[in-house]
């Protein structure tokens, strides 16, 4: 069988992707945990993540270990512009005006991008170039770096939000905003951390996500990212973590078998992460690893 | 007070000097030079097209400062109206209804992507007016093609071009096909579905990627191709997805030969792909290697050697396949109103430029005629390798 023979390539390439979806999905979950909107310009701090380091690095020369935390740092701070200029002037105005208003946001950052970074991609350095050949299966070495620092992301903000005292409180803007702020939280300190936060993590996917990045990235992986978290389970760090890694690996294996055993190339990867949202939301709204909501009525 | 008394004597003599001069200006132009010919121009200047509009720009203008330089078309002044569509199909649209109502042109290029073109071939259509345009999608010559002609080589010249190459000078039958599924992508991937047959060539598999996807995602397309045994991978798109594929492919110690679109006849692929790049074969106007593959001397080279010597003196710049297709398209108007004369009605100039016969331009020897207004044929095409990063020619 072709199909079970090429299958660990799927498998390593689906959780390559896999792990980026996961870094842009836990982006979508902080915010909206401790801000109740999902931010539609998730993908954008990926753009910005990528775009920098290429910048930094390539185009300035400053060398990885110095050029990689820059390039973050810059990212986190586009994200606590956003929060400042954007989310905190429209807390009054409900969920749905300030999410119409990420929508905006995202526009306005990928044109950003177009101005600044205008060719089709830029080559952004990986981490160690080169490839190690496994049996059945070739990854680059950029997956090891991959791999790994999503592990540690996804450690760093489950200690964060259960072991640290900013991260319970804002688990508790999550659970009841205003019931937060009567015991003494900050809640509007606690939405500029989440999109700083939020921001790196979508930066940090962006750049590891080498060795191109465009302008254009930005709704690629903010669709995949989304997708990840809902059929996750959206506001779970556990959850963004199972959509992730699901999303990836279907993306690879549903093509392969179709062009593989049945001869049928669609030409529409896409397609699979439309239909796995579509089908989750359908079946199983909560995601996955989702409580589901009850609502008071 | 004297002093005040002066500002104002300077000023009034100020005004009484400019209005003279003016009617000066008026009065030589009405003496000196016959009514100028007017042809609008709407390309992309800013938005997701303007790697293209910018250059065609630069070329149309430059061309009409040089043939007004040399006296015009029969004393006439060329006049070119240029209005930026932002690479948006409504705007381009909108530009068309002001040209034709505010300028009354003779003749319309533009523009420089197929959505915009088709939207101003509409105008052109109910107008009656010919169009020239710089866009190579195959559905703009869907319908009526009566006032609506081209420059760039399209996706069939191109695909029967690098068809021949495979199975001509590589010698091998079964092709795997990676496209891009982008409306470049998609036309590539008819045009090889359709013609390979002719060529005695066997499309064993054809994967159609996004050009956003990573690396491990065009790995998946690879090793999905691999697995119907093809002796070529010929991947039709543009930046960056070829780029990715190639590095993957080389990545994985897969060495089959890899056959691009012009898609990729650009600097940008050469510096995404890097060392995978050397190898690379594919088609391109002939323009991009024309010191290599022409005579000095002949008509060809002479023609783009003045462009590109022109268009640096100008600009600063060296010249583009786009700058050329710019070049091309205020060529055959004027052209075919040196033929037609210069009072010529929209009829009469359409059927001078569809008469265009033998004429050099950039992208190769045009030739119109009423069943064919793309003009181009496979052989104004040459196939490009890259040596050590750079372009030479391919060998027969």
């Amino acid at each position: 069988m072709d199909f079970l023979g090429n299958c660990p390539q799927y498998i390593a390439n689906g959780l390559a992707n896999g792990c980026i979806y996961i870094l842009v999905a836990m982006g979508f979950n902080i915010v909206f945990n401790s801000t109740g909107i999902i931010n539609f310009a998730q993908g954008e701090f990926c753009m910005f993540g990528g775009l920098l380091a290429y910048t930094l690095a390539a185009s300035l020369g400053l060398p990885l270990p110095l050029a990689i935390p820059l390039a973050l740092a810059s990212t986190a701070i586009i994200g606590a512009a956003m929060e400042r200029l954007l989310v905190y002037p429209l807390r009054r105005a409900g969920a749905l005006v300030a999410i119409i208003a990420t929508i905006g946001a995202s526009i306005f950052f990928k044109s950003l991008g177009r101005v600044l970074w205008p060719k089709e991609a830029y080559k952004v350095p990986e981490f160690t170039a080169g490839n190690i050949s496994l049996p059945g299966a070739t990854v680059s070495r950029q997956f090891l770096w991959v791999f790994g620092l999503t592990i540690l992301s996804v450690t760093a903000v489950y200690l964060f939000f259960n072991h640290t005292k900013a991260g319970k409180a804002m688990r508790a803007c999550s659970v009841n905003r205003f019931a937060a702020s009567l015991v003494g939280i900050n809640v509007m300190r606690m939405s500029l951390y989440s999109f700083v936060l939020a921001a790196a993590l979508g930066g940090l996917a962006g750049l590891i996500n080498a060795p191109y990045a465009s302008y254009s990235m930005g709704l690629f992986l903010g669709v995949k990212g989304f997708t990840s978290a809902v059929v996750g389970g959206l506001g779970n760090t556990f959850g963004a973590v199972t959509g992730g890694i699901v999303l990836g690996l279907l993306e690879e294996l549903i093509p392969g078998f179709l062009t593989v055993v049945l001869g049928v190339s669609t030409g529409y990867k896409d397609a699979v992460a439309a239909i796995l949202l579509i089908a989750v939301l359908l079946l199983r709204p909560q995601g996955i690893l989702g409580r589901g909501v009850v609502e008071k009525v | 007070m004297s002093g005040k008394k002066i500002v104002v004597a300077v000023l009034l003599a100020g005004v009484l000097l400019a209005s003279m001069l003016a009617q000066m200006g008026c009065g030589q132009k009405e003496s000196g030079s016959k009514e100028p010919i007017k042809i609008g121009v709407v390309l992309s200047e800013s938005g997701a097209n303007e790697p293209l509009g910018k250059p065609e720009r630069n070329a149309i203008k430059l061309f009409v400062k040089r043939l007004n330089e040399a006296g015009g078309i029969d004393g006439h002044e060329v006049e070119v109206i240029i209005k930026d569509d932002q690479s948006d199909a409504n705007k381009a649209k909108q530009a068309m209804v002001e040209l034709l109502e505010q300028d009354n042109p003779v003749a319309v290029i533009g523009s420089s992507g197929t959505g915009t073109t088709i939207a101003m071939k509409q105008e052109a259509e109910k107008a009656g007016i010919p169009q020239v345009c710089m866009a190579a999608g195959a559905n703009i010559m869907d319908g009526d093609i009566t006032w609506i002609f081209r420059t760039p080589p399209t996706a069939t010249e191109a695909g029967r071009k690098a068809l021949s190459y495979i199975a001509e000078v590589l010698k091998v039958k079964r092709v795997a096909l990676l496209y891009d599924t982008n409306p470049f992508g998609s036309d590539g991937k008819a045009v090889v579905e359709r013609e390979a047959p002719e060529y005695g060539l066997e499309v064993v598999v054809s994967e159609g990627y996004q050009t956003e996807e990573s690396e491990e995602g065009m790995d998946t397309h690879l090793t999905n191709a691999m697995t119907a045994n093809p002796e070529v991978v010929l991947v039709w798109g543009t930046n960056p997805g070829p780029a990715k594929i190639v590095k993957r492919m080389r990545d994985k110690g897969i060495k089959l030969p890899y056959v691009g679109s012009h898609g990729i006849a650009n600097q940008a692929f050469i510096e995404l792909a890097g060392e995978a790049a050397n190898g690379v074969v594919f088609p391109a106007g002939k323009m991009l290697i024309y010191q290599k593959i022409m005579e000095p001397g002949s008509e060809e080279y002479e023609f783009i050697k003045d462009f590109a010597d022109a268009y640096f003196e100008e600009y600063g710049e060296n010249i583009n396949t786009f700058a050329g297709h710019g070049w091309d398209a205020i060529l055959i108007i004027t052209e075919a109103l040196k033929r037609a004369g210069v009072g010529a009605t929209p009829e009469e100039l359409r059927d001078a430029i569809e008469s265009t016969k033998g004429l050099v331009g950039t992208a190769g020897v045009f030739n119109y005629s009423p069943t064919d207004h793309n003009g181009l044929t496979p052989d104004d095409l040459t196939m490009v390798e890259i040596v050590n990063g750079k372009w030479e020619p391919a060998k027969e």
